[in-house]
């Protein structure tokens, strides 16, 4: 039960607080129409809006422009949505420091707009999307795919105010790029969806824009491309990606990849390179000519590497996988979803990160438990990113490392559970039925 | 602790660990402090264990007998985190210095903690690969120290600081528990206990295990010294570096003092006396990148009018140029019989402003200071050489060192980049931080930590300890009880 709407909007001002009315319709079943979802412009506000439900012990969703809130555990029984929507400024930036300092809310664009001025950039680049926000990326710890060469948050996140789930605030870390003055625990905020804090500024180190990107293209048979891949991460290039793409699915039938179109089983090699000019065409020369034939594609660049970073996002019909291998590992995640889900899967691979996203239209619980179960033997883990409401699949939590101290890091930050429960919403391998928790993915 | 406790303590210790286990007095004259000499304090035994199950053991016994214990690496510490502050005893990680895992194609390899920083990287060398991180110290600090501290080095700068190096974790937790955090799978489900475990100064268990990230090495590497009539010049130098988009491997700055130090020690390098500030250039990574960025930076150092720009031809070469930089403070504590490294941050830009303010406070209080750090990023190694044994000095280093730290927080930058809190700038913590935002971390400390008897008084000041508790701090007393786990249970005693 959500609280009431009226109230609320008495409380802190009807011009702060709208019922729920996502702008991604695929989240309007979510949570009710008349739960109320406040967006405070200050710090000040925040705090007194946690104060009121931590008094009154109302359970809390973190939320930033919305886009994401797919992952992590599903918001059960909120009764208030509070985002940071509108704490939305650049507070400092300092391009000869390349660091920056904004409020959570400031979307991912805005700061693209402000360090593009400068020839800087947010390193770890997730997708945008419509309005995706700082915090929320954080939150999240969303990356882009250029993993490989520039990190995540993780690597450039130099410190953070948060807002407590009993309405105090704190600050850790600094804005300067080297810092050890106390505990890093933006670090611990960094993927803990909205289950600890809430992030309101978040201090970032900026990264130097590459003057010149250029890709590789290939096809690769599945029974050498591995070998190949292996070859070129051994060699001396640098690419900033190598993405795996075992497309046969419909949305990549774009010119470019139709040109490249490759039969049943066949991988589709992206490999990015970025830098100085003569330092990308010198490489993608090497690389092309090391996987003989392959095309140096400038222009598959604009189009088709947009298309590729949305891969992992949400559709409404669709259920996107994560699955977390050792670096060079993500052969096992493609092998076995082929195996598995055949022709109807579309895995994006990112090699030498260990990451890869296997999207499906459809899935029986069998297939899921078959996969996990093939990976289980690499020790690989498998997520459930986003589930369609209507194709819902229970699926097991994996086992958390060191559960106990998980357990009392969320219960020291958010004693009461009014914000969201911890994110382990994993399919794990070899997970132990005893530390299961009780979180299912499904969306009900 | 009374002889009978004290007796009781080694006997069992020495059941778990033979004659791994020293406790007389002159056998402990070393373990008194770590690189940060002024403050000193006898640990009760040093115990040597070998594996995760024994430092496990002796973690048990500590609890049993209810005495604090604390991590050591390799002592090269220089804010005293290594250094007892009640009567303790302490794990010391010299017998753990395997490489137990290399994974070349996985790019990671799974070493014990205490194994020195430098033999990691020759240990992966043969194959093309280095572990990046590289403080000063790495002929002697060892990998656990280097994740307590977050240890960075010159090649930070571009490489980052051990966090982003570190994949995984086994800790023996401060109640004996064994835990795996992380590994080199990527993105372990749950909240990052990885990254908050880096840089907790041996305050939220003891790393018994660690997975580290190892790199390939760079195709391409040139070094550059340039030397300055002027340390504004050298500065200005770093700026343009930096805004023309090079991304160099290193910027390190050493002043005149600094330099006339090493020059006249085993670490002479041939900087050239005359100069008031010089700066070494590295810039590393694929061959013609380097070529472009060498380019750059010899534009750069001339525009800015650089007295002599010198290029290392050949691996020998760069050797030289480096040993001055790497052995600045071993020089410079030549000087006399104490040194204090101090380590303070402040935003690039503020460079000029922060040196001028050291070199004024210099004046004030009349020390020894010389000035050598990593300027790319804006962390200060003010150096002040100083005879512990004269009380009217040291004091005056104190007061010297503190308004320096007071400068950087006012110039927006941290107390510390790279050598941590420790016993040393515990209770400045307040300068930069408020007490809910201390109470923080001392709540998440003590769920890691809940005796309280895993490496106490660091990092934190105790709750009520104010900046003026500084001197007393200093001259704790080593018999200073340590309450009771009832006690802080039943919430009658602060851990
Ligand atoms: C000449 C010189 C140059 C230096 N240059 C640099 C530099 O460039 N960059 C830099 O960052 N530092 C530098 N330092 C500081 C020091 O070398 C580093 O802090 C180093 O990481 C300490 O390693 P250690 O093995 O000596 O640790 P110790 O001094 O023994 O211990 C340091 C801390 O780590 C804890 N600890 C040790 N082992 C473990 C473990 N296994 N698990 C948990 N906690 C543990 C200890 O309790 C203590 O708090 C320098 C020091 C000297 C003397």
């Amino acid at each position: 039960m959500s609280v009431d709407l009226v109230r609320v909007q008495q409380l802190f001002g009807s011009e702060c607080v709208t019922g729920w009315d996502p702008p991604d319709p695929a989240l309007h079943g979510f949570l009710p129409a008349e739960t109320p979802v406040v967006a405070p412009h200050e710090i000040a506000e925040f705090q007194e809006v946690m104060r009121f439900a931590s008094r009154e012990k109302h359970r809390v969703l973190p939320a930033g422009s919305m886009e994401h809130l797919y992952l992590g555990a599903p918001p059960d029984g909120v009764e208030l949505v509070l985002t940071t929507r509108r704490m939305a400024r650049v507070l400092e930036y300092e391009p000869s420091d390349q660091t920056l300092v904004a409020q959570a809310g400031t979307t991912l664009h805005e700061i693209a707009a402000r360090a593009g001025e400068f020839g800087q950039h947010l390193a770890p680049d997730p997708w945008p999307g419509r309005a995706a926000t700082l915090g929320g990326a954080c939150a999240a710890n969303r990356f882009g795919l250029t993993r490989l060469r520039h990190g995540t948050w993780r690597d450039c996140v130099l410190g953070a105010r948060v807002v407590h789930a009993d309405g105090s605030t704190t600050r850790s870390g600094g804005k300067v790029v080297k810092n050890v003055t106390g505990y890093d625990l933006a670090k611990l905020y960094l993927g803990s969806l909205g289950s600890l804090v809430f992030l309101v500024e978040v201090n970032v180190r900026l990264a130097q824009r590459p003057q010149e990107v250029g890709y590789v293209v290939a096809r690769l048979a599945p029974a050498v491309a591995q070998q190949r891949l292996l070859e070129l991460h051994r060699g001396w290039l640098q690419p900033a990606a190598l993405l795996l793409l075992s497309a046969s699915a419909p949305e990549f039938d774009s010119a470019a990849f139709a040109q490249a179109r490759h039969d049943a089983g066949e991988l589709l090699l992206f490999a990015r390179f970025e830098g100085q000019r003569a330092v990308v065409r010198e490489q993608l020369e090497e690389c092309a000519q090391q996987l003989d034939g392959a095309e140096v594609a400038p222009d598959v660049a604009a189009s088709e590497w947009e298309r590729l970073r949305r891969l992992p996002e949400p559709e409404p019909h669709l259920h996107v996988l994560r699955v977390s291998t050792r670096a060079v590992g993500v052969f096992d995640a493609l092998v076995a979803a082929r195996e598995v889900f055949g022709a109807q899967a579309t895995t994006l691979a990112l090699f030498g990160v260990g990451t890869s996203f296997v999207r499906l239209a459809a899935v029986e619980s069998e297939a899921l438990a078959a996969f996990r179960e093939r990976l289980q033997r690499t020790g690989a883990q498998v997520t459930l990113q986003y589930a369609p409401a209507d194709g819902a699949r229970r699926l097991d939590p994996p086992p958390a490392q060191a559960a106990s101290l998980q357990a009392a890091m969320k219960s020291l930050f958010d004693p009461g559970a009014l914000l969201r429960p911890m994110p382990s919403v994993a399919i794990g391998a070899g997970a132990r039925a005893e530390e299961a928790t009780e979180e299912r993915i499904h969306r009900e | 602790m009374s002889p009978s406790a004290h007796a009781r303590l080694r006997d069992d210790l020495r059941a778990l660990l033979g004659a791994r286990v020293h406790d007389r007095p002159e056998e402990l004259l070393v373990y008194e402090c770590d690189a940060m000499t002024y403050f000193k304090n006898r640990p009760l035994a040093v115990t040597f264990p070998e594996s995760t199950a024994e430092v496990a053991a002796i973690v048990r016994t500590c609890i049993r007998h209810r005495v604090p214990f604390l991590p050591r690496g390799a002592g090269t510490g220089l804010s005293g985190g290594a250094t007892p502050t009640r009567a303790a005893v302490l794990i010391e990680t010299a017998r753990m210095r395997q490489v137990l895992h290399i994974d070349l194609d996985n790019r990671f390899a799974v070493v014990q903690p205490g194994l020195v920083n430098i033999l990691l990287t020759q240990a992966v060398a043969g194959s093309g690969f280095y572990y990046a991180p590289d403080p000063s110290s790495q002929m002697a600090c060892t990998i656990g120290g280097n994740v307590a501290e977050n240890a960075g080095g010159p090649h930070c700068l571009k490489h980052g600081m051990t966090a982003k190096h570190i994949l995984g974790l086994t800790v023996v937790l401060p109640d004996a528990e064994v835990v795996e955090l992380g590994g080199a799978m990527a993105d372990p489900p749950g909240y990052d206990l990885v990254g908050l475990f880096v840089g907790s100064e041996g305050t939220l268990g003891i790393a018994t295990e660690v997975v580290v990230r190892i790199e390939k090495q760079p195709q391409s590497v040139r070094t550059f010294l340039a030397s300055y009539a002027s340390m504004s010049d050298a500065c200005a130098s770093v700026t343009d570096i930096i805004a023309r988009g090079v991304d160099p491997a290193a910027l390190e700055i050493l002043d005149r003092l600094t330099i006339e130090a090493v020059e006249s020690s085993v670490y002479a390098a041939g900087y050239p006396r005359e100069a008031e500030a010089v700066l070494l250039v590295e810039v590393d990574g694929l061959e013609a990148e380097v070529e472009l960025a060498a380019r750059e930076v010899t534009t750069i150092c001339h525009e800015r009018g650089a007295l002599a720009l010198e290029e290392a031809r050949e691996e020998e070469e760069r050797r030289r140029l480096w040993k001055g930089r790497k052995g600045a403070f071993g020089a410079m504590g030549r000087i006399n019989t104490d040194l204090l490294v101090m380590d303070g941050v402040v935003p690039r830009h503020r460079l000029e402003w922060i040196l001028e303010q050291v070199y004024r406070v210099r004046e004030k209080y009349g020390v020894t200071l010389s000035n050598v750090f990593h300027a790319g990023d804006g962390n200060l190694h003010p150096n002040i050489s100083y005879d512990g044994r004269d009380p009217e000095e040291t004091q005056r280093v104190l007061a010297a060192g503190e308004e320096i730290l007071r400068l950087c927080i006012e110039a927006g930058g941290v107390l510390s980049g790279e050598h941590g809190i420790g016993v040393e700038k515990r209770d400045f913590m307040p300068y930069l931080f408020d007490d809910v935002d201390l109470d923080l971390m001392r709540r998440v400390r003590d769920v890691w930590n809940p005796l309280g008897l895993c490496n106490p008084d660091k990092v934190l000041p105790t709750a009520k300890a104010c900046v003026e508790a500084r001197g007393r701090m200093l001259t704790l007393d080593s018999e200073t009880p340590v309450p009771s786990a009832t006690d802080v249970a039943k919430g009658e005693a602060q851990p």
